[in-house]
């Protein structure tokens, strides 16, 4: 049975095969890339980039940089992460490492240490907007 | 020119009323060809390649999904047609297929509509549904395009699928995997724990899906041999690579179809 209830969605609402799902019975070492959403649920240690949307679920360890299209953590994540468009942590997430954005949301009670930087238009280069360090949400 | 080929459980007598049936369906529509038994003493990989090579050009298995799935190795390598007559218990793929059961299937072969299926490919080995591996999977490593995957203890079963279709019910995340799409899909499951009463009289658990990995080359390894399953009736072992096969298999389908079947 999958971790989450978003993971359930994902199989009611019937997304595309392309979708890579990483479940909590797996692990990953190296460089993954996917031209489809990507759901972790386990671990994954090394890079992980998507054109599309990249979801970590609340018990996923992720020690990885992280490119994607759009992302919603909610679990633990330790590198960079550079999204083109809206990044979204919500309570859960425990993020250690450099993020940029165009739209940024951190819930109440989520973990970042790092540095922010936010972009006006997907695809142009990050600009820093505010710097925060060792904050807590 | 049509090769028949029958299932050695077809021998039973209970059989003989329906098999007389089929062969008045075949005849009524005019699609009659060879007809032949299996036996334990034939092997059907070569009757059917001796018969390909002999001219035929559509071979059509009578029986269930374990005899189709038996008959694809030899069918697609002699770049034939596959079709089949269901004719018993465990006919998930026919069913998929949208091909009914026993003479009513006649008709479906009398209308020819045929569609080309991705296959997996392990060294010369064709498998149509999927290949699997259920014991001591925490020694498996599996590497593609770059990364290494690695199972952990809760992962009960990790198979390679190119169609479901041999699946009693195809659900959830078994419906995004297609045989048409060009891709293999890496599935990991985990077993959930027996409620109930099968807590105390099933031995065997639900395997749900876990994981899902796309792609068309995967290396499977191991630090000892261990048993691959392919398509449910033969064994090889660990290490292997498994590809999209090189070929597509042609198979004869019905109207009614499983929605994923274009």
């Amino acid at each position: 049975m999958f971790g989450s209830k978003e993971l359930e969605e994902l199989n009611k609402t019937g997304e595309q095969a392309q979708d890579t799902i990483i479940g909590s019975t797996i692990k990953i070492e190296g460089d993954l890339v996917s031209n489809g959403n990507i759901v972790v649920e386990g671990e994954v240690v090394g890079s992980l980039k998507t054109d599309r949307g990249l979801r970590v679920g609340a018990n996923a360890k992720v020690k990885a940089d992280v490119k994607a299209a759009q992302a919603l953590i909610a679990g633990e994540v330790a590198g960079n992460v550079v999204i083109d468009d809206t990044l979204e942590l919500t309570e859960t997430a425990r993020v250690s490492g450099d993020i940029s954005a165009r739209v940024i949301s951190i819930q109440s009670g989520a973990l970042f240490n790092g540095r922010c930087s936010m972009n006006e238009t997907p695809g142009a280069g990050a600009k820093p907007v505010e710097a925060v360090e060792e904050s807590e949400a | 020119m049509y090769y028949y080929l029958y299932d050695n459980f077809l021998n039973d007598r209970k059989y003989e009323k329906v098999l007389d049936r089929i062969k008045a369906g075949l005849l009524d529509l005019d699609i009659q060809g060879k007809h032949e038994r299996l036996s334990l003493l034939k092997s059907m990989d070569t009757l059917i390649s001796d018969e390909i090579k002999r001219g035929i050009k559509t071979v059509i298995v009578v029986g269930n999904d374990n005899t189709f799935l038996k008959a694809v190795d030899a069918v697609v390598k002699g770049g034939a047609t596959l079709g089949i007559i269901p004719i018993g218990e465990e006919n998930s793929i026919a069913d998929n297929l949208g091909v009914p059961h026993e003479e009513r299937a006649c008709e479906v072969l009398a209308a020819r509509k045929i569609v080309d299926f991705d296959l997996g490919q392990v060294g010369e080995n064709f498998f149509f549904s999927t290949l699997k591996i259920s014991k001591n999977i925490d020694r498996l490593t599996i590497n593609h395009q770059g990364y290494r995957v690695t199972p952990r203890g809760q992962c009960s079963e990790v198979a390679v699928y190119n169609a479901p279709l041999a699946e009693k019910k195809i659900e959830g995340l078994l419906e995004n995997i297609s045989a048409q799409d060009g891709k293999l899909d890496l599935v990991f499951k985990s077993s959930l724990p027996n409620t109930g009463w099968n807590k105390y009289f099933t031995k065997e658990k639900e395997k749900v899906i876990d994981s899902v990995i796309q792609g068309v080359n995967f290396e499977i390894k191991s630090f000892e041999y261990l048993p691959v399953m392919l398509d449910d009736y033969k064994v090889i072992k660990t290490p292997i690579a498994v590809k999209l096969g090189n070929k597509k298999i042609r198979v004869i389908v019905g109207k009614s179809s499983h929605a994923h079947i274009n």
